[in-house]
């Protein structure tokens, strides 16, 4: 459904990432690993539109969206859940929620939506009043995700679920994803913990300093660990 | 001092400082939306009180014609302005303190025109709501007062329904506190600045049109009434909604009493004391703009 030919995207006159090809196939989930800075929150940050490719093409359905702006590439089915959660601090969850579906906003439809995202996270139902930047981290993470839910995307790309999580709610997240990908959502997951990325993804893709240097199945990826732990550090 | 004075001076200060108050909104709500500091709030005020002039008195208009004609004129004028001159600025990346010198610039050429368009003396019209004093429990309150009181109140109100209950409000909001994320929600930030800018020019065109039965019109009252919104602002806490309320209030009301109580000579020199004293002792102001307040 999503493919990125010979992208070559940079800052500046520094070059973040080069010619990179990568593919997502309706359904699955896809993970895009990499050390800090090798260029994969840039790489989604250019699929969602927020930065301007320097070259190459991204397709979405056979059709190109490189060149459109962020809320056309919402309204296409592309949700971007950016790194950090930045969830409204200042807004309820509730209306945190109701900006995720900003794009299409009709507000039976809206209300219909946030009950199945409270389904989804029972927790922001408790907290549907409460400021969400009064929340707790994963409390957080789970709206950030709701919320990217919201416009019903046919992708949903996720930048590091994981961070600054504990351990076990971290887990609890990854149950949420992978619910998610069999509701029919597929995904593309930027993951620096390989292991965490591993149990539930189909394909992987490892990015360093802006290229892709490996990929493949997740099945046989995980076994290649010299490589693995080259790339990504002892930790994994 | 009698009861009688004491509730006197109480409503002659809360008219005025409800309409720093309001200027003070228009203040906060840029700052929230794209973090200026717009130096020509307090002559789009000037602006807007003129406007009023010349539909209400010159063109003899009914006062809630001419009124919201001139709110109309000004929030286009506003989002305008945004598009064509502050956006431009804040897409290419200018220096922040560039930008902040452009709203000066902006406040200079303002109040040049409004001299040149309508010249250099003072300008009243007949005061829409009758210049005769009611007495009431045997104190003299114009009848201003209270129309001024619920103009704001309602204004305040259906401000904030704006604000909490429509999409567009929460949108507004959001782009104020995360403008990356706002954009990624499909929001478009830029129409949203321009928004802010059309709503703040709107506020400063009411204040412009209130102002008109408390004090005369000049081409330069802008820059006195900018500099206390300002006080007004950072004293509630600036970006705070409620804080720019309550900062105006308190500075219009402190202003009176000084001016009646020791010397109206120094009421001016007294405001920017107490802004000083609050820069240093609580420097957040009084509803510090945590997350909970950040219109």
């Amino acid at each position: 459904m999503l493919i990125i030919k010979d992208l070559t995207v940079s800052y500046g006159t520094a070059p973040v990432l080069h010619k990179i090809n990568l593919e997502v196939p309706e359904g699955k989930i896809v993970t895009l690993l990499g050390a800090n800075g090798a260029g994969k929150s840039t790489t989604l940050k250019t699929i969602s539109g927020l930065l301007k490719p320097l070259s190459g093409q991204i397709t979405f359905y056979n059709k190109r969206i490189d060149s459109l702006s962020p809320d056309q590439i919402v309204k296409l089915g592309v949700s971007h859940v950016p790194e950090g959660r930045q969830i409204f601090p200042g807004l309820t969850v509730e209306e945190n929620l109701k900006m995720g579906a900003y794009v299409n906003y009709k507000p039976r439809e809206v209300a219909k939506k946030i009950d199945m995202i409270y389904e989804v996270f029972p927790r922001l139902k408790e907290r549907k009043k409460q400021l969400a930047g009064t929340m707790s981290g994963g409390e957080q993470q789970m709206l950030s995700i709701g919320r990217g839910l919201m416009s019903e995307p046919k992708l949903l790309m996720l930048d590091e679920p994981s961070l600054g999580l504990a351990p076990i709610i971290i887990e609890d997240i990854f149950k949420k994803i992978k619910e998610i990908n069999e509701l029919g959502t597929t995904i593309l997951l930027i993951e620096q913990n390989a292991n965490l990325a591993f149990a539930v993804s189909d394909y992987a893709y490892l990015l360093a300093v802006g290229k892709i240097v490996m990929e493949g199945e997740t099945r046989v990826i995980r076994e290649n660990k010299m490589l693995l732990a080259a790339y990504l550090g002892g930790s994994n | 001092m009698s009861l009688a004075t004491l509730i006197q001076l109480i409503f002659q200060g809360l008219n005025m400082g409800l309409i720093y108050a309001l200027a003070a909104l228009g203040i906060s709500l840029i700052w929230n939306a794209s973090g200026l500091f717009n130096f020509s709030q307090g002559d789009l005020l000037t602006i807007g009180g003129y406007i009023m002039l010349t539909f209400f008195s010159f063109l003899s208009l009914p006062y809630p014609v001419a009124f919201l004609i001139t709110i109309v004129i000004m929030g286009i004028a506003g989002y305008l302005l945004s598009k064509g001159y502050f956006y431009p600025m804040f897409q290419q990346n200018f220096n922040p303190q560039i930008i902040l010198i452009g709203t000066v610039a902006l406040s200079v050429f303002i109040r040049n025109s409004v001299l040149l368009t309508w010249g250099p003396n003072a300008k009243t019209y007949t005061n829409p709501f009758g210049s005769k004093p009611l007495a009431l429990f045997g104190v003299n309150l114009m009848p201003h007062y209270f129309w001024n009181i619920v103009i704001v109140a309602v204004l305040v109100l259906a401000l904030q329904m704006f604000l909490k209950g429509t999409v567009i409000g929460i949108a507004m909001r959001a782009v104020a506190q995360k403008p990356v994320a706002a954009s990624l929600m499909g929001v478009k930030v830029g129409q949203m600045i321009s928004l802010t800018f059309l709503l703040s020019t709107g506020l400063a065109a009411i204040s412009g049109i209130l102002i008109a039965p408390i004090i005369p019109l000049t081409p330069e009252m802008g820059g006195l009434l900018a500099i206390k919104a300002f006080a007004a602002a950072l004293i509630g806490g600036l970006g705070s909604f409620g804080g720019a309320l309550v900062g105006g209030i308190i500075i219009g009301i402190a202003e009176v009493f000084f001016a009646t109580l020791v010397t109206s000579t120094y009421k001016d020199v007294f405001i920017f004391a107490v802004l000083i004293a609050f820069l240093m002792i609580r420097p957040g102001g009084i509803f510090r703009a945590d997350i909970s307040e950040k219109v």
